[in-house]
């Protein structure tokens, strides 16, 4: 199997986000020293996310988007 | 201070993967992020790993051994539940990200319940072909205004491929594989 050639397609930030900091085992409780805001950083790094995808989809219209998701009828 | 990294299984004994002699919790910027998920990606090569959540650190190294013990029958299966698999992702994204905006509050909600009709339209026509490829799965509908769907499998390493192509002549962005970041806290249910 060649991992490494499936693993280079497309990894945003975004996907990135989602699963380091939403995933993985939580250890909670005293031993811990908690980054105390990893929460803010998410949010602060989904907005990040969305401005550069605001910016990169006025800029790049030439990339395909791989839509596939009809928005549904009727608007 | 340690940086705990992944928790994993080598010859039979759960072990930790850490980071020693770290002065400060890490900044989740973009470059400690990919270095986290480079180096639990690289553990995967030689056996199952539990990514642990980004940042975590430990004030003692002895504290450890009692986290190890507590949590061992937990952890253990959901090692076994991971073993010889990988993460996939899914992404579909909405092909018109700002539909009409809604002039009353009537038409919002209208138009936010349509999204996730479509959403659901659009995950019962690409997961459960997905399903048939994987042992696990999370399903989110309208994770983020530009996405209809986001799923994470888990998927047989052998099946990684044709995984991929599945989910690729569906048009959807595929990505992975990753270490098991979805499957690592949800109560293994043995399947």
């Amino acid at each position: 199997v060649n991992e490494a050639l499936v693993r280079q397609r497309e990894v945003t930030l975004v996907d990135l986000v989602d699963r380091l900091l939403g995933g993985g085992v939580v250890v909670a409780g005293d031993i811990t020293l908690a980054v105390a805001d990893v929460d803010l950083v998410r949010v602060s790094l989904r907005a990040l996310v969305a401005s550069v995808d605001a910016v990169a989809g006025a800029g790049a219209q030439a990339e395909p988007r791989q839509p596939t998701a009809a928005a549904g009828g009727g608007r | 201070m340690i940086l705990l990294q992944a928790i994993g299984e080598r010859d039979g004994e759960l072990v930790a993967f850490v980071q020693n002699g770290v002065d400060q919790p890490p900044k989740p910027d973009e470059d400690a992020l990919r270095g986290h998920d480079d180096a639990v990606a690289a553990l995967m090569a030689d056996g199952p790993v539990l990514p642990v959540r980004f940042g975590t650190v430990l004030k003692r190294e002895e504290d450890l051994d009692e986290l190890l013990k507590e949590r061992e029958s937990e952890l253990r299966a959901r090692l076994a539940h991971v073993s010889g698999r990988v993460e996939m992702g899914v992404r579909v994204t909405w092909r018109d990200p700002h539909p009409a905006r809604p002039r009353t509050g009537r038409d919002f909600m209208q138009a936010k319940l349509e999204r996730v009709r479509a959403a659901r339209r659009a995950a019962d026509a690409l997961h459960p072909l997905l399903q048939e490829l994987s042992v696990d799965s999370v399903l989110q509908l309208n994770p983020r205004e530009d996405t209809a769907f986001a799923g994470a499998y888990l998927v047989e390493k052998r099946d990684i491929e044709r995984f991929a192509e599945r989910a690729n002549s569906a048009a959807a962005v595929v990505t992975g594989p990753w270490p098991p970041y979805s499957f690592s806290e949800a109560t293994v249910d043995g399947g």
